[in-house]
């Protein structure tokens, strides 16, 4: 059902309902109203009655109530006045009517008389049916009023909303950026407006992030095993002396164990976007770093570059345990091997962040594209270039940011949002 | 001393297959589940390796059923997928070792030999090379009855090359081995070399009859001297 019909039937059930209580409501304050009117008209009969009487004192022998609209009778003492709805005989009409009887007790020349005097109320049952009438009347004026209403105006006012609905439907990934601008002054439009253009936003660089990812995955994957099978083609016709064999061989094994650790790093990075560690533990940056920078002694040694942990503070954080340890293993690695022999690894955690500053390159590294996949300085390191985009997954996961900045050193800050 | 190698890969139960029939295992291998129920209901294994994602079902019905059979045990997992829930199911029904695809032959090795060290010899959990004798748990290395002292990473080293005697161990699957899993950053494994380095020098000033050769661009071997 549409939302304008739907509307429409709520609002002619409501309609009806409270038209019916206001007719009932409407009727007894009309009927209030006659019945006053007819009681004063009853008065004054009684009045002219009285009037007469001072002329005419066979008056006083009325008694036929019927047939001269009134009868007089002695009375015993003065009673209050009294309305009453009654059916009594008419004899003009010929039949039996639904009357308003006024009954008063009043005083003549020394005596009690009770006079009654009445009307025909005949009139009143019309006047129900045309109130009747003429709410029925109202009540479709009303509900052919609204469905004009709705089907004009709101049709046009709605019109917005019809358009960016067609354009999210039509919406493919790959084939556009934006939806077209849909001109709306109403609020709620222009809020649908830039919810959907956010999402296609989202999407959109969610995808061209995606495919560039598979396209740089694809191409980091093929150049190891382009290499690795033409060296062990030309090992197969190598005349060389078992020596130079085994070397080949070294190198072959290399590449593979250079591809192996790629797809480890690509498995890793899909499965914690995926939030597939659910292991979620306290953990002390503090004790971690400590771990994690004996763990890469002996690579820091090799490289020449002298390590320091500094605790001053101890950022806690509740993540999975396996994850806290390549976060930092990752940032510290990469600060061991992007650096210069004879170079610095300085790292500090406080109670609120956790900084490594590393000796390296002169001049600061795009701070945009640092945490990018496949973004490598060199390609001499043999890295696979996820090592700081990991870290960063790893971040986003866990409520943290890590942010880059160059001072003369190159400085990688982790601290919670 | 008899290994089932279940693993539907056909090129990887080769290589497994030979590797330790170079180590005079008798092996059987089984390259779907139903014929390693049919293998496992007939035979004792002394270790079985076992994979889990099998055409026909999962290799977890075969661990259910030597459980079933009262023979839980010397089970090695060794799976492509490196999830800790499988690892825990594994373990949970009894696996001794979970092992991720792709790993080294040499670490192959060294987990099948620790699991069948720890049915045989029931306790004392010792292995010995040459003059050297190294006791697992209580970490320490004597040449000739001799306390060498060893470092953590030293200790780890001469495990792995004992465990692997007469074999080729590459850079890689030590540095794993004793350093963990260096997963992204830089295959430059040369600071290996220092490592070795040390542990010649131990090795040769307690003048142990082993010797760390040098595998020109692949890794090392150890050989009695």
């Amino acid at each position: 059902m549409r939302l304008l019909n739907r509307s429409l039937l709520h609002l002619s059930m409501v309609l009806l309902l409270v038209l019916a209580a206001w007719a009932v409501a409407f009727f007894f304050v009309v009927r209030h109203a006659v019945v006053d009117s007819i009681d004063e008209g009853l008065e004054d009969q009684e009045e002219i009655i009285r009037y007469r009487l001072q002329q005419d004192s066979t008056l006083l022998h009325v008694h036929d109530l019927g047939l001269h609209g009134f009868a007089i009778e002695p009375a015993a003492a003065k009673t209050r006045t009294v309305y009453r709805d009654t059916l009594l005989y008419v004899p003009s009409e010929g039949k039996v009517e639904p009357v308003r009887l006024m009954t008063k007790v009043f005083k003549h020349k020394g005596e009690f008389y009770r006079m009654q005097v009445y009307t025909s109320t005949v009139e009143e049952d019309d006047l129900v049916e045309d109130i009747l009438i003429a709410l029925i009347g109202l009540y479709f004026t009303l509900l052919l009023t609204i469905i004009i209403v709705n089907n004009v105006v709101l049709r046009r006012v709605w019109r917005p909303f019809h358009a960016i609905l067609a354009q999210l439907k039509t919406f493919r990934l790959g084939s556009g950026r934006a939806l077209a601008d849909v001109p709306t002054a109403i609020s709620e439009f222009k809020e649908l407006k830039t919810a959907a253009n956010a999402l296609v936003h989202h999407a959109t660089d969610t995808y061209e992030n995606q495919r560039a990812f598979t396209e740089n995955a694809a191409h980091e994957l093929q150049t190891p095993l382009a290499i690795a099978i033409n060296k062990l083609e030309l090992l197969a016709e190598q005349q060389g002396s078992e020596e130079e064999r085994m070397a080949v061989l070294g190198e072959v094994l290399a590449l593979l164990e250079r591809l192996t650790r790629l797809n480890k790093s690509l498995l890793l990075l899909a499965r914690i976007e995926n939030r597939q560690f659910p292991d979620a533990q306290r953990i002390s940056f503090a004790a971690l770093m400590r771990e994690v920078m004996e763990e890469l002694a002996d690579l820091a040694a090799h490289r020449e570059v002298s390590m320091k942990l500094e605790v001053t503070g101890d950022l806690e954080r509740s993540m999975d345990p396996v994850l806290g340890r390549i976060l930092l293993a990752n940032l510290v690695k990469n600060a061991i091997v992007h650096n210069v022999p004879g170079g610095s690894v300085r790292a500090t955690v406080d109670a609120h962040s956790l900084t490594i500053r590393n000796t390296g390159a002169d001049r600061p590294v795009d701070a945009t594209r640092i945490f990018g996949r496949f973004q490598k300085e060199t390609t001499a390191d043999g890295g696979t270039g996820l090592g700081l985009a990991i870290a960063k997954a790893i971040a986003d996961l866990n409520g943290l940011r890590i942010v880059y900045r160059f001072d003369g050193e190159h400085v990688l800050e982790v601290r919670g949002l | 001393m008899k290994i089932l190698v279940v693993e539907d890969e056909r090129e990887l139960a080769d290589v497994i297959t030979r590797s330790l029939e170079r180590e005079r295992y008798v092996v059987e291998t089984a390259r779907d589940r139903t014929t390693a129920l049919l293998k496992i209901a007939d035979h004792a294994y002394d270790c079985i390796l076992l994979d889990i994602m099998l055409p026909g079902g999962s290799g977890l019905d075969v661990l259910r059923e030597l459980k079933a059979l009262g023979r839980p045990g010397n089970v090695i997992i060794i799976s492509a997928k490196d999830s800790l829930h499988d690892k825990l199911a594994g373990l949970d029904l009894g696996a001794d070792d979970y092992l991720t695809k792709p790993f080294h032959i040499a670490e192959l090795n060294a987990r099948v030999r620790s699991v069948l060290r720890r049915k045989t010899l029931g306790g004392s959990n010792t292995i010995s090379a040459g003059n050297v004798r190294m006791d697992l748990d209580a970490r320490s290395v004597e040449v000739d009855g001799v306390v060498l002292a060893l470092n953590r990473k030293e200790f780890d080293m001469l495990t792995h090359f004992v465990l692997n005697k007469d074999r080729l161990v590459s850079r890689g699957s030590l540095a794993e081995h004793v350093w963990g899993d260096h997963a992204d950053q830089g295959d430059d494994l040369d600071f290996v070399y220092s490592q070795i380095k040390n542990l010649r020098r131990k090795l040769k000033q307690g003048s142990a009859t082993l010797e760390i050769q040098a595998v020109y661009g692949i890794g090392y071997k150890l050989v009695e001297a």
